[in-house]
């Protein structure tokens, strides 16, 4: 990821204009954990690289108990893929 | 589906000599063991560690005072997890190692019928997702499309396959396999697979 070269997104910047559904399924653990993400903002655009990503954005679980930042791939206005990195607020 | 005559054989030695513990019948026959446990309502009903998918099946064959009053058991030799999960999964309500000794197996088998039993595994058990009775469960649906979805995973097909029989992208097969997860508060893939494929009705093959 330190290899990505990032474009900052403006904070006025609607997720609908780059997605249909703001909702995407992460999936891990060998194909087996599903968890699914509501994207609460699109932070950064990411110039052509190996591995895809077009996106970087800060996504919440649906239930809202988790915040996290998430890579995204983007084609055609779906989430094709994604990488996200959870942190849960501290108590 | 029956019982292997052997295993039974070995597990009548195994608990002859238990103390506080009388054998009131055994069979390899299914529709015997459930006509029996309906009739007599025996206080353990136990089962060989390769009949445990009996077990679970007679729970949904007996009327419900006689499973409540019966407590359902796998009977094994020594200390088995993948056993352990299996019996804790169909919803027995403990597993008794038939190699102990006469008085620790009756203290193991008057906990399965208080219903106070513990698994030995118990953490390995809750690493594994070995949720109790999982796989007695029916899958719920909100819609036709989850339903579609469920069983296309049980075919075993690829998210990518299911969206290219259904017609939606990957992503939406993704929501909708999250979605019957999160309803039926299970946590793996394969789960919805197994479960739509228990859950299937088997026809009456017996005649009436």
């Amino acid at each position: 990821m330190s290899d990505l070269r990032l474009t900052l997104l403006s904070e006025l910047a609607a997720t609908s204009e780059f997605v249909d559904d703001d909702v995407f399924t992460d999936v891990s653990e060998d194909g087996e954990r599903y968890t699914s993400y509501r994207i609460v903002r699109m932070t950064h655009s990411i110039e052509p690289n190996d591995e895809g990503w077009t996106h970087l954005a800060n996504v919440g679980l649906l239930d809202g108990t988790a915040i996290a930042v998430a890579l995204l791939k983007i084609h055609l206005r779906v989430v094709e893929d994604s990488k996200v990195c959870q942190s849960r607020p501290s108590v | 589906m029956g019982v292997d005559r052997q295993s039974l054989s070995d597990l009548e030695r195994a608990i002859t000599d238990t103390p506080n513990v009388t054998i009131v019948g055994s069979t390899t026959s299914a529709p015997a063991a459930v006509r029996a446990i309906a009739s007599s309502r025996p206080e353990v009903a136990l089962f060989p560690e390769d009949a445990i998918d009996f077990g679970r099946m007679v729970a949904q064959q007996i009327p419900d005072l006689a499973r409540t009053v019966t407590a359902r058991a796998a009977a094994i030799r020594g200390s088995n997890v993948a056993i352990e999960l299996k019996a804790v999964q169909s919803g027995l309500d403990g597993v008794v190692d038939i190699s102990q000794s006469p008085s620790d197996l009756g203290r193991e088998l008057d906990a399965v019928r208080r219903r106070i039993w513990t698994p030995r595994h118990q953490e390995t058990l809750e690493a594994l997702g070995g949720e109790p009775a999982l796989l007695t469960r029916t899958l719920s649906f909100d819609d036709g499309v989850q339903l579609a979805v469920a069983d296309l995973v049980a075919y075993g097909l690829t998210d990518e396959q299911i969206a290219g029989v259904l017609g939606l992208d990957v992503q939406q097969i993704r929501n909708r396999i999250s979605e019957i997860l999160s309803l039926n508060s299970l946590s793996h893939r394969t789960q919805i697979a197994v479960l739509r494929i228990m859950n299937r009705k088997l026809p009456l093959l017996a005649d009436e």
